[in-house]
């Protein structure tokens, strides 16, 4: 099909895969619009971002469907190069400059490998097409195939946000405007994880069991890592970037799984855990989306983005603290919603490979990563207990968030979608789950009836609406059989504070919250602490403590900083090699023309 | 009825547990008595041994294991203990979080290396081999990281243990008169180590290991 | 219809027997307790005394709670009850067997802390903070080594399924002293007294902020709602023993009608085992600094993967 230039030829295609991924593109896209217009009297964007914006989810589609490299690669840099100026819409505050470049310049790295491993691709089948990709994929050589599988990985793991590619996902997040970063950490990401679905099952034959052996470990990684940093973030829109970085690693892992139950020939267990990885895809995409909405209208309402001013929102904003309520359960894998049943599902796969394969490290490395997968789950749960008790519950910390008002009603019709798409698609899990299977032949996992599992003996099954059904009538019946011992009534006072009034600086705060956690983790996370104490004028007296706590940037400071430096110190080197002298430049043209000639005998 | 070789593995298995709890322990005196189980525990597997193979030499071992590992040698230990004044690991090189992730990890290791052997003429429970190798990781481990002498010597100590584990499982026994070769050796080497322990405590009055580099010429 | 009716009656006679029992349980432990520490100790019965007089008292209700704080008690009581349902009790199946599975109550409980933590953040107290986060702090930790002993367990068992577990133990008697079980028990042990709050993860019986973790939460709680809180606590204690029995020793479940008299009395010596083992645990330790705890968690995350890995290689 002929492009909008002559001879620019793009061509496109729609299997199952496409559909499944272009379908969560457009609704989650869809909310986010009309939650966009709501929110748009809150931030000036720069004229022409909205087209911007409609160029991003048209740029985003047509990554799925693009049919070919060339159609891809165009795709795909649009897409980044929108995202990038969508970033830059607050560009006179302070750090979305130098946040936006650094995410500029790890999306067009990452695009570099993404370029080579489709060069590599193109070698050995003769053309660009994905069609051809698939079709030639025995063929391709082992040793090449684990070049590309490498390269694909480095460059579509970053957009994923796996780490240790994933610095740009804190930076560049929180400085966009929701509506941006609702899309950004709900959809953008989730390509990355398109890009490798179809590297690992579609343009590469099953390979060695190492491949997703690292896919695995990193998955493992970025889900352990990933909620830790979030934990002892403050600012709530950072907070929600590092659960990116987590829920990847969560879909990493099932992906991984998949993968190595593929290389070895684990039928069941490799459809159970690509459908975990894309189901979660879908899941995430929307309680993430919801959160970052809600993120938004709370920065909007309060003016700022750190935890330790809200407090008390709940009563100014109820429908919005009721849709954070359901995303922050779903996020926490609370049953019975959609967070829930894929983590199920991922636990379940982890559970499966593991009984299937005959060499003890292979069947030890998925159980040990569902223990991992767990403490994940737990971490994630601290961590939005402290988001949204901070936010919402108790007193007002700051005049700000005495005086927030409520969303629009867009914004909250908008939440108020997702909320509802969480719920439904936790109880609707088999119907979901069915649907995949239907569009991802490979992941079509055969229902046990009308629950989620395998068909084999003894194991587990999850039917979520009737443990939810059990859930409500007992709840009802522990809110009416006490009534049967006689009314009481309930009397308002004020909270027991040890006999003083109590203000919000009583309250317990973000930081103390995750402070037990930080100790228990410390090696990890490697907290720095400075505590200045100033003394009244020549005395003893203390008149003020100064505390200071931060994260030490592990992976900027050792990884990123460490390669800058020593790329900067063989730059120098080189440097040498251009001391300005003519006849020194003319000696290196004819060195290259007689080494060309030489070759080319 | 519950088969003996399960009960040299439940046996084995109570071994490594109470190795790893020894790497979680700082003082010097559980130390030694946490060594004391591990003995009788390896007394229980001699005599469990020997009364499903019916080889007398096996008591034999049985008891000289007793008396040896689980009487002599921590009485002399006691006796050093009782002359030195601090009875704590105060500084491991290894804090005892990590090194309680480390052991897990040789622990790991060992039973990737050794879980799928299987030697003929072996006493068939299968988790003594895995466990036998750990006890050797986890002895090195203490003995590395410790600095109090007693530590090393505990260390060496539960090295031991594991080799001669290996030795009842894989050969069912060793011939009687390696073995009383072998607790000759040990005695005399933790007898060594008491009486310069001693005299070196009483010179420089501390049995610290670093103390002791500055003994050079 | 009449399987629907006899699958009802079988939920409500479990739940109800489980409720029943649980502050009993309760009161045996601390009867135990007393009587190894040489003490006389309160009567029996006396749990039930506390939560009935709780259950007719009126609350006091901070002025800064919301609805949050009100619903709290109900959904953690809904919760248990609901876990309750999924493990085999004196039945051989559990009343909610093809519904969920061990990981689902897992997510039950976790539902439950979820949502008594936040009430302990919605006064504004410090206390209840402070018991909110040191929960979920522990909470953390003791996750992976259950997920890990449940992983145990199902490796040998087929699946997740708690019903076909104990089943598939029943059959093959001699799998429950593997030692590799025993190590995995040994760890479920452990990850049963944190998440009940016993020493040494927790003070039971204490009011004092700096040992709270459980009770910090329920600080701001005055009567119905607290009975209500009360009660459920019990019963989570008594869903995790019969998790043990369930896993570990499900000997005695019943499969007709007539044997339901002799496994409600295996499931009563059962309790009162894991009852006189948990008195001996908490009579013998002191309980734990809050950052010593995550070692003795960490001691049963190795415990359970010691387990599996001894599962796993030794086939």
């Amino acid at each position: 099909m002929d492009g909008p230039l002559p001879g620019l030829v793009l061509t496109w295609q729609l299997d199952g895969l496409s559909l499944l991924f272009g379908l969560v593109v457009l609704s989650i896209s869809a909310v986010t619009t009309v939650y966009a217009i709501g929110h748009a009297r809150h931030h000036h964007g720069f004229p022409g971002s909205g087209l911007l914006y409609l160029l991003f989810i048209g740029a985003m589609l047509a990554v799925v469907v693009a049919g070919d490299g060339f159609t891809f690669l165009l795709a795909w840099e649009t897409m980044s190069l929108a995202s990038f100026g969508l970033v830059l819409t607050d560009h006179r505050r302070a750090g979305v400059r130098e946040a936006a470049w650094s995410y500029l310049v790890m999306t067009h790295t990452a695009t570099a490998f993404i370029v080579a491993a489709f060069l590599l691709l193109a070698r050995t089948s003769g053309s660009l097409a994905f069609a051809d990709w698939s079709a030639r994929a025995p063929a391709v050589d082992p040793v090449a195939a684990s070049i590309i599988f490498v390269l694909g990985l480095v460059g579509f793991g970053t957009k994923a946000g796996m780490i240790p590619l994933h610095v740009w996902l804190p930076r560049a997040h929180p400085v966009a405007p929701s509506h941006v970063s609702a899309l950004m950490s709900g959809v953008m990401i989730k390509l990355g994880i398109y890009g490798l679905v179809r590297l690992s099952f579609d343009w590469l034959a099953p390979g060695p069991a190492w491949w997703g052996a690292l896919i695995l470990g990193l998955g493992v990684t970025s889900a352990v890592l990933g909620v830790l940093y979030a934990l002892m973030e403050h600012d709530l829109k950072r907070l929600l970037a590092y659960h990116s970085v987590e829920n990847i690693g969560i879909i990493l892992i099932g992906l991984g799984a998949s993968i190595v139950a593929r290389s070895l020939g684990a039928q069941a267990a490799m459809t159970l855990a690509l459908v975990a990885a894309l189901f979660h895809v879908v899941n995430h995409a929307t309680f993430k989306a919801l959160l970052f909405m809600g993120a938004g209208v709370i920065d909007s309402a309060v003016g700022t983005r750190d935890l330790e001013r809200y407090g008390g929102l709940l009563r100014r904003m109820p429908i919005t603290g009721l849709c954070f309520l359901v995303g922050s359960a779903a996020i926490s894998a609370l049953p019975p919603l959609n967070g829930f049943a894929s983590e199920w599902l991922t636990l379940q796969s982890l559970l499966a490979l593991g009984r299937a394969s005959d060499d003890p490290l292979t069947a030890l490395l998925p159980l040990l990563a569902g223990g991992a997968l767990a403490l994940t789950g737990a971490l994630a749960l601290a961590c939005f207990v402290k988001a949204f008790g901070i936010s919402f519950l108790a007193l007002p910390r700051s005049p700000q968030a005495t005086e927030a008002r409520e969303a629009g009603r867009l914004e909250l019709a908008a939440m108020a979608t997702l909320a509802f798409a969480c719920v439904a698609l936790g109880f609707g899990a088999v119907p979901v789950v069915s649907f995949i299977g239907q569009l991802v032949p490979l992941a079509a996992v055969p229902t046990a009836g009308s629950a989620l599992g395998l068909t084999t003996a003894g194991a587990g099954r999850l039917f979520v609406p009737g443990v939810a059904l059990v859930l409500l009538a007992l709840a009802v019946l522990a809110a009416i059989v006490p009534r049967l011992l006689g009314p009481v009534r309930s009397h308002i006072a004020e909270t027991w504070a040890c006999g003083i009034t109590l203000q919000p600086i009583h309250e317990y705060t973000a930081t103390a919250f995750a402070k037990p956690i930080r100790l228990m983790f410390r090696d990890i996370v490697r907290p720095v602490r400075d505590v200045g104490i100033v003394h009244r004028a020549g005395t003893r007296f203390v008149a003020s403590v100064h505390y200071r706590s931060h994260i030490a940037p592990v992976f900027e400071r050792y990884v990123y900083l460490a390669v800058k430096d020593r790329l900067v110190a063989a730059a120098h080197v080189v440097r040498r090699a251009q001391n300005g002298s003519l006849q020194l430049y003319l000696a290196y043209v004819f060195a290259a023309m007689l080494t060309a000639l030489l070759l080319a005998r | 009825m519950i088969g003996a070789a399960a009960v040299v593995d439940g046996l084995a298995l109570l071994l490594l547990a109470v190795a790893l709890f020894s790497v979680t322990m700082r003082g010097l005196v559980s130390g030694v008595w946490l060594l004391v189980v591990q003995s009788l525990l390896l007394a229980f597997v001699a005599a469990t041994i020997g009364v499903s193979s019916g080889a007398a030499h096996m008591w034999a071992a049985a008891i000289l294991t007793l008396a040896v590992r689980a009487f002599a040698i921590p009485a002399v230990l006691f006796r050093v203990l009782a002359a030195v004044a601090l009875k704590r690991e105060t500084r491991p090189l290894l804090s005892t979080r990590h090194a309680l992730i480390v052991a897990v990890g040789l622990a790991l290791v060992a039973y990737l290396a050794a879980g799928r052997l299987e030697l003929t003429g072996a006493f068939p429970a299968r988790q003594a081999l895995p466990v036998s190798l750990a006890l050797i990781f986890i002895g090195l481990l203490l003995m590395a990281t410790r600095r109090k002498a007693i530590s090393q010597l505990i260390g060496l100590i539960t090295i031991e243990n594991g080799i001669f584990l290996t030795g009842l499982i894989a050969t069912l026994g060793l011939p009687l008169f390696v073995e009383i070769g072998i607790f000759f050796d040990l005695l005399v080497a933790v007898g060594v180590t008491a009486v310069l322990t001693l005299r070196i405590n009483e010179q420089f009055d501390t049995m610290n290991t670093d103390e002791l580099r500055r003994l050079r010429g | 219809m009449s399987e629907i009716l006899a699958s009802v009656g079988l939920a409500l006679a479990q739940l109800g027997i489980l409720l029943v029992l649980a502050p009993g349980l309760n009161g045996l432990i601390k009867r135990m307790k007393a009587v190894l520490q040489g003490r006389k100790g309160p009567p029996l019965l006396q749990p039930y005394f506390d939560v009935l007089k709780l259950l007719r008292k009126d609350s006091v209700v901070s002025e800064h709670a919301s609805a949050v704080f009100r619903w709290a008690p109900t959904l953690y009581a809904a919760c248990f009850a609901t876990a309750a349902l999924l493990v085999p009790v004196f039945w051989s199946r559990a009343p909610l067997a093809g519904w969920g599975d061990a990981i689902a109550l897992v997510g039950l409980f976790a539902l439950a802390r979820f949502a008594l933590a936040l009430a302990g953040l919605d006064t504004g107290s410090a206390f209840g903070g402070m018991g909110s986060s040191r929960e979920v702090a522990v909470a953390a930790l003791a996750e992976p080594a259950l997920l890990l002993v449940l992983f145990a367990v199902a490796w040998r068992s087929g699946g997740t399924d708690l019903s076909t577990a104990s089943a598939y133990l029943v059959s093959q008697a001699v799998a429950v002293v593997a030692p590799s079980q025993l190590l995995a028990l040994a760890a479920l042990v452990i990850v049963v007294i944190a998440e009940t709050g016993r020493v040494p993860a927790d003070n039971p019986d204490t009011h004092l902020e700096l040992t709270m973790i459980h009770e910090g939460m329920l600080l701001e709680y005055s009567g119905r709602p607290l009975g209500i809180l009360v009660w459920a606590s019990h019963l989570k204690q008594i869903v995790l023993f019969s998790l043990i029995t369930a896993l570990f020793f499900p000997f005695g479940l019943a499969s007709a009608p007539a044997e339901v008299p002799i496994a409600f009395g295996a499931f009563l010596l059962k309790l009162v085992a894991l009852a006189f083992v948990m008195s001996l645990v908490e009579s013998s330790s002191a309980k734990l600094r809050i950052l010593r705890v995550p070692e003795l968690l960490g001691a049963a995350s190795a415990l359970a993967m010691l387990a599996l890995v001894a599962e796993v290689v030794i086939r």
